[in-house]
């Protein structure tokens, strides 16, 4: 059999993170606030549904805050390095100096002005 | 010391989807011993049908790119003491490229999307004289490194995003698209500026290119850098190309235009994703708004919300000191009544506030709170108790609503 003539059967590409037992490890910082954010809009798209049927309760008026201040925090995060206001060499401080920021926002707010 | 190393195995004729071998290898200089020199000593010692692909050996020529215990590196710059001793070494080819045996990929998909972005350079004018571009230009420290890369491939493994949109230009060709939008000296700025822009908008700044490149160059940085230019070079403004070359290459970017603007909406290849959603959200926060100011011109007041059950003496005068005050004005009751610039008073229960800090409140708010807008009631100490008490009747946790018309209320008194 001539090999040439035969065309070589490519494998498929691998997806990121298929058969990769250090998948987890090494799903760094910037894609976890990514993911992050991204369920915090399905959280918050559940929880002010919540918030319309319960307005009153307690519970789902902290979550819905707190959820707000971290996707904010997040949406922040992007904002100020698309517009270059902070060097992307910093973006995972960025990460944890606003998801800090938009607890103690939230507290504030639970606790002075609301 | 001997390290365990698995390495993912594909053969096009063997009819498998590929899996790991095991091989067991003494290292006795760890700091020493490349991965490179792992998979050339196992491919000596143990396995000669062992494929994968390398060149330079000095991290130059970007051939060797692969997956190396789950982050994409260099074969020939990782050495084996950045493993944990105990940690077993795991080799994958790269992701998002057809796998032609063992680690080595077609390169192709990589390459054909890096034309995609005319990665050649082609000059604005024709000069004999070299141009002269200061090292300290702002220019040039704007592309700074960014010139460097060799084309491993291993950002476009790492981005998850190269798998999930199939016309994304990927972190290389979008990082050798900056270093030449970049420059001053560019010939093809608009159009391709254009075909950067159409792919820009699938980074979702995870970061992942920036993370694993073995030169050190964040393509999410010079993404962001493109998306900005956008910004300072709209379309009407962009400089057109002066006849050269590649002004035949189909233009996506101006067919575009030529539609309608409801069809170029909702289209997939929609050109300018920020301006579209600034848009989008000024006309819902119009509308939003508009019906905000038609909301608050409803008559307020003319039905109060109490709870359903028997009212005392003391919570009926304050119904009615409630409805004589106009408190309706700023304080809903239940999501019902005037407009919201103080808070629910039915949420007032929720807090558990005392009726002592009602009264204290009710006859100086600004107490308690020195921005509170709140008029001062410096009424009897009686009504202000019977307020108190009417407020914290308001627990709709425990009875159901009913409504009770302003005229009623005033009437009984």
């Amino acid at each position: 059999m001539n090999v040439d003539e035969e065309p070589i059967e490519y494998r498929k590409p691998l997806k990121w993170g298929e058969l990769d037992p250090h998948r987890t490890a090494n799903t760094r910082a910037g894609m976890w606030a990514w993911m992050f954010q991204r369920a915090s809009a399905v959280a918050l798209i559940v929880l002010v549904a919540l918030h319309l049927a319960l307005t009153y309760n307690r519970v789902i008026q902290f979550l819905l805050l707190l959820v707000i201040s971290f996707h904010a925090a997040l949406g922040v995060r992007v904002m100020l390095l698309d517009f270059r206001v902070v060097s992307v060499k910093y973006h995972r401080a960025l990460i944890w100096g606003l998801l800090s920021l938009g607890v103690a926002v939230t507290l504030l707010i639970w606790f002075t002005i609301y | 010391m001997p390290r365990n190393i698995r390495v993912f195995r594909y053969d096009p004729t063997g009819g498998d989807d590929g899996h790991f071998d095991s091989f067991t290898l003494d290292i006795p200089n760890e700091t020493a011993t490349t991965i490179l020199d792992v998979l050339l000593r196992l491919q000596q010692e143990q396995d000669p049908s062992l494929a994968f692909r390398f060149a330079c050996r000095v991290n130059m020529c970007g051939s060797c790119g692969m997956v190396i215990n789950g982050r994409e590196a260099l074969a020939c710059k990782t050495s084996v003491s950045e493993i944990a001793p105990r940690e077993e070494i795991t080799i994958r080819p790269l992701n998002h490229f057809p796998v032609i045996k063992d680690l080595v990929v077609d390169m192709e998909p990589f390459f054909r999307k890096y034309e995609e972005v005319l990665p050649f350079f082609e000059p604005k004018h024709e000069s004999a004289e070299p141009v002269q571009i200061r090292p300290d230009s702002q220019e040039r420290t704007d592309i700074d490194g960014a010139t460097e890369c060799i084309a491993c491939g291993c950002c476009v493994s790492s981005c998850t995003m190269a798998y999930h949109h199939e016309g994304y230009a990927g972190p290389a060709a979008l990082n050798r698209a900056f270093t030449l939008l970049a420059d001053s000296r560019d010939g093809l700025f608009a159009e391709r500026l254009d075909r950067a822009l159409a792919s820009c908008y699938q980074c979702r700044t995870e970061f992942n290119c920036t993370e694993v490149c073995p030169k050190g160059i964040s393509p999410t940085r010079a993404i962001k850098h493109i998306q900005r230019m956008a910004l300072t070079n709209l379309r009407p403004n962009r400089p057109q190309p002066e006849g050269v070359s590649a002004t035949t290459v189909h233009n996506r970017g101006e067919a575009l235009n030529r539609r309608p603007w409801w069809k170029r909406l909702f289209s997939k290849d929609r050109q300018h994703p920020l301006a579209m959603a600034t848009a989008v959200t000024c006309v819902i926060g119009i509308v939003y708004l508009s019906l905000m100011g038609f909301a608050a011109k409803r008559p307020y007041g003319q039905v109060v919300t109490v709870p359903d059950r028997p009212l005392t003496a003391s919570e009926t005068r304050g119904l009615y000191l409630y409805t004589t005050y106009a408190c309706a004005y700023c304080h809903q009751i239940h999501g019902q009544g005037g407009y919201r610039t103080g808070p629910d008073l039915s949420n007032i229960v929720a807090k558990r506030r005392t009726r002592d800090y009602l009264v204290q409140y009710i006859r100086d708010p600004q107490q308690f709170s020195s921005v509170s807008v709140m008029p001062k009631f410096n009424l009897p100490e009686s009504d202000l108790k019977a307020l108190a008490d009417f407020v914290l009747a308001l627990d709709f946790s425990k009875y159901s609503a009913r409504f009770v018309k302003r005229e009623e209320v005033l009437k009984h008194e």
